[in-house]
């Protein structure tokens, strides 16, 4: 009978063994991911911009002409940038050119600002977004003492800076 | 008497080839879940968010597609799942993605959490070495910031259907 019982039991613990190794079995392997993000700050613009000045109300200054319909995007993933702005040689005596940029969310715009061969502040606060077709006009000033004024042309720099 | 003699004899034989057959079960069982094993080549590289391709557009994803895991024969119905030690930073995401083993499907990229995620399902049996791809994306919106260097361990499990 002690066989017997011995028997049963081997066989019991067998079947158990059996059946749990299938249920039970799994492997594992792991992996070291390493990630980081660094600082990222991009600025573009859209848009070719004609500014034309050809007409005044006698007795009047030259008539002011803008530009609209151009376009910036911005990606900031810092806090606190700004957009600056600065043309790469000074405007003819009598004549100002000036921008304006719409403000992304949550960040201000400095409104239109004459513009020179120092930077400019457009717009200020811009923390952590990434923005499309914002506005950006362009503004054209002339007293009458410019006098006539061949075509010419400007680079205006964008740049974001500033930011934590 | 010897009826009864005999009975027993037939009683003790069949209780031994019950043992017999449990041994072989279980010796077989075992010897089949030996056999399968589960490794990985080694860590991905850096993943290191720099950019952006366009301005106003989200952070540049990266990927890493220099690992692989090779897996020693498997069971019908396994499944392989993979799962982090602890949570992404905000707005940063790691997927993965691998080569499913043969005959299964993978579930394409997916979202890693502390939560195990099937990664490829209805793992066919097969003897021999398969060895495939494993692939981390790692996105991240503007809001996430500046992220410092830091790490993840990766669980990837194969279980087999019981």
């Amino acid at each position: 009978m002690k066989v017997v019982r011995f028997s049963s039991m081997v066989a019991a613990l067998a079947l158990v063994s059996a059946l749990s190794a299938r249920a039970a079995f799994a492997q594992t392997a792991t992996q070291t991911v390493t990630f980081e993000v660094d600082a990222i700050n991009q600025i573009a613009v859209s848009g070719t911009p004609s500014l034309i000045i050809n007409a005044a109300v006698a007795g009047g200054a030259p008539t002011t002409v803008t530009s609209t319909g151009n376009t910036w995007s911005v990606t900031t993933n810092q806090t606190g940038t700004k957009i600056t702005a600065s043309i790469s040689s000074a405007m003819p005596t009598g004549l100002t050119l000036s921008a304006q940029l719409g403000a992304p969310s949550g960040a201000s715009s400095a409104g239109l600002k004459s513009l020179g061969t120092t930077s400019v502040d457009l717009v200020t606060g811009i923390t952590k977004l990434n923005a499309t077709g914002l506005s950006l006009s362009y503004q054209l000033d002339a007293t009458a003492a410019a006098g006539v004024v061949t075509s010419s042309t400007r680079v205006v720099t964008y740049t974001i800076t500033g930011g934590v | 008497m010897r009826r009864a003699a005999s009975a027993a004899r037939l009683g003790k034989f069949s209780r031994r080839v019950v043992v017999a057959l449990a041994c072989v079960v279980a010796c077989f069982s075992s010897s089949r879940a030996n056999a399968q094993s589960f490794k990985v080549s080694g860590n991905p590289g850096t993943l290191a968010i720099q950019g952006t391709p366009v301005a106003g557009t989200a952070p540049t994803s990266v990927s890493d597609a220099t690992t692989t895991y090779t897996l020693t024969s498997a069971q019908n119905g396994g499944k392989m799942t993979a799962q982090l030690n602890a949570a992404m930073p905000t707005g940063l995401t790691l997927t993965i993605a691998v080569d499913p083993p043969p005959g299964a499907s993978s579930s394409g990229p997916v979202a890693l959490s502390t939560t195990p995620q099937n990664v490829a399902t209805g793992i066919v049996s097969f003897t021999g070495n398969a060895t495939r791809n494993i692939t981390y994306t790692l996105t991240a919106t503007a809001a996430a910031g500046i992220v410092p260097l830091q790490s993840r361990t990766v669980t990837l499990t194969i279980t087999s259907a019981p």
